[in-house]
């Protein structure tokens, strides 16, 4: 019950300032939500790009028809598939002119965008990217299809599939990669050749040998083939890391500015509130309440409205980090790792410490009036 | 200082400065008040008086000299130790409006219980308060919010919460300045009974030499401009 009453004071106080405790409220939800989507963005997106690269990993280079290295990109990490042509002897000169250094080769055509589903055709002899990811080791039969996790949802669990008005039996679904090859479906070459006239290939993935270093072999396959562009995957890891890198610059200088605005008045506002109750303190410290209990009272109060101002502004950061990625960068590939809500704790710890702060500088100039000139304030 | 002595004062001066001006608050002040004594503490307005009994209360601190309660030299103590003490030992009747607004009865007067040290029964309080506040004509008036009530029903309530923790010492500093005749007697006549029954150590500050009739005080110090000029000795 006393302490009870003391934690009640607090609530009615904060009640009775709705206002006041909203200004105190609403700067800590900037700082918290500024503080956290910062860290939170360049996490996300780490944790993602390195899941993402663990599961294409399988492939250290990919081979486009030159200029076709953004739209390859699109698909990989939007899974926007709009299709490019390139000439199928390049695979055999590939192969045959590195094949001390290359250790798995294999290619895919991407034919077309069927309502956002990304129809490919693979070669189930060569292919390496797409088998080890599958749920069911089947082999691909004839006419026969696998699916990527999302294609499968949008299909609607269905078993098989119409492709050039030709039945294709799902065989087998592929783990959720995050990567564009969730929203495909895979057929076999030799099948789709049945069905229609194809005389190209699109990509040529690469895995090299271990002794190798497949940075410098993507490098003199583009200078041996120039009407080719060679990605290396870690290197395509880079580029997207240096634009969340510039995008997070200039989140610290917003972050710096705001966080001193948001100290400035959260102490002022502070300020404002304690100096209001100079009296209310008068009266608590008359009738027996020490420094220390009056501090304690005001620090509650300054915990009740700063925790769910912290909680609210970090989990809305991490919800819209994840959604700026998601929506406006389009970055399919993204997910929440577990350990970005430690940010909530430490956005909390952050902006307590900036309160109590407040409090206790505001309070500490206070306390040196004697008890009747505060009860005598009005 | 004899076994019964509750409060003595000792050269006791206060002297505010403002504007480096100086003004006497209280000078020179020599009182001894025994356990269970009712002591009236006369002047007009000006005088001193709401500044002798916030020293004695460890309200403010003195320029010079000290206030012992208890053989206790409270300006000796820290803040809380001197919080502690003052929870404990002294009942305050301010002499501004001493609610907080957005408490009910029932909390304010209990206020000073949870600022207490020591472990209380709650419910025994409430039953004393409840007691109180029929014995002040305000039975029921427990869930009220304090902005709720009269000028006259809010220093009742602050009476009531003055004598709650079951203090030695009452200091009351013009306790029924906002009180009708009728209840300024029914308010006097509760404080005679409570000081009796209770043995309290009673110091009322006020203007009016009625009030101190009223209230049968055991002894009246008389002050002006910040000095005791006479002493008179009742009972």
């Amino acid at each position: 019950m006393i302490k009870r009453l003391l934690l009640e004071l607090s609530i009615r106080n904060i009640n009775r300032r709705k206002l006041r405790f909203l200004l105190v409220f609403i700067p800590i939800f900037i700082l918290t939500f500024i503080f956290t989507y910062l860290l939170v963005i360049s996490q996300i997106f780490l944790y993602s790009l390195n899941e993402l690269s663990l599961k294409i990993g399988q492939a250290d280079i990919v081979v486009v028809p030159m200029g076709s290295l953004v739209e390859n990109e699109d698909f990989l990490l939007e899974g926007n598939l709009r299709p490019f042509k390139l000439n199928p002897v390049f695979y055999d000169k590939i192969k045959n002119q590195f094949k001390d250094e290359i250790e798995r080769i294999t290619y895919q055509i991407y034919l077309e965008n069927l309502d956002g589903i990304a129809l490919i055709a693979i070669d189930p002899r060569t292919d390496f990217i797409v088998k080890p990811l599958l749920e069911k080791k089947v082999e691909l039969g004839e006419f026969e299809a696998y699916v990527g996790a999302k294609a499968f949802e949008k299909l609607g669990g269905k078993d098989s599939v119409e492709i050039y008005s030709k039945k294709f039996r799902i065989v087998s679904k592929l783990k959720e990669t995050g990567s564009g090859l969730d929203y495909a479906i895979f057929v076999r070459v030799d099948d789709i050749k049945k069905l229609k006239d194809i005389d190209y290939i699109s990509v040529i993935y690469i895995r090299a040998k271990p002794e190798v270093d497949s940075e410098i072999l993507a490098y003199k396959i583009e200078n041996v083939f120039v009407q080719v562009d060679t990605a290396h995957l870690t290197k395509m890891g880079k580029k997207i890391k240096k634009s969340i890198n510039d995008l997070n610059n200039i989140l610290k200088f917003m972050f710096l500015i705001s966080i001193i605005l948001c100290i400035l008045l959260i102490y002022n506002i502070y300020s404002i509130i304690i100096n209001e109750r100079r009296k209310e303190i008068g009266i608590l410290k008359g009738l027996g309440a020490s420094n220390k209990d009056v501090l304690k009272l005001l620090l509650l109060e300054g915990f009740l409205v700063c925790s769910p101002a912290s909680i609210f502004g970090s989990v809305v950061a991490i919800i819209l980090s994840y959604l700026t990625l998601l929506k406006f960068f389009k970055l399919i590939f993204v997910k929440i790792p577990v350990t970005v809500f430690i940010f909530v704790p430490l956005s909390l710890l952050i902006s307590i410490t900036i309160t109590f702060l407040g409090i206790y500088i505001t309070f500490s100039k206070i306390r040196r009036f004697d008890i009747l000139s505060l009860l005598k304030s009005i | 200082m004899n076994n019964r002595t509750k409060i003595e004062t000792k050269n006791l001066t206060k002297i505010y400065e403002r504007e480096e001006e100086k003004f006497i608050g209280v000078y020179d002040i020599n009182l001894t008040i025994n356990e269970g004594e009712f002591v009236g503490i006369l002047g007009h307005s000006g005088a001193g008086k709401t500044t002798l009994l916030s020293l004695m209360g460890g309200l403010i601190k003195p320029t010079k000299g000290s206030v012992y309660i208890n053989n206790v030299d409270i300006f000796k103590l820290d803040d809380n130790e001197l919080s502690h003490f003052r929870n404990k030992n002294i009942g305050f009747i301010f002499q501004y409006s001493s609610l907080i607004p957005n408490f009910t009865v029932m909390e304010n007067i209990l206020l000073p219980i949870v600022f207490s040290k020591e472990k209380k029964n709650l419910r025994e309080y409430e039953t004393r308060a409840k007691y109180f506040l029929e014995r002040l004509g305000l039975k029921g008036y427990e869930d009220k919010y304090a902005y709720e009530l009269s000028g006259g029903e809010q220093r009742r309530v602050a009476i009531a919460r003055a004598f709650i923790n079951k203090p030695e010492i009452i200091l009351a500093d013009e306790p029924t300045a906002d009180l009708d005749e009728d209840t300024e007697l029914k308010v006097l006549k509760f404080f005679r009974e409570i000081q009796r029954k209770e043995n309290l150590t009673f110091v009322l500050v006020t203007h009016s030499t009625e009030i101190v009739d009223l209230c049968l005080c055991e002894t009246v110090y008389y002050m002006k401009k910040g000095r005791i000029y006479d002493k008179k000795i009742i009972a």
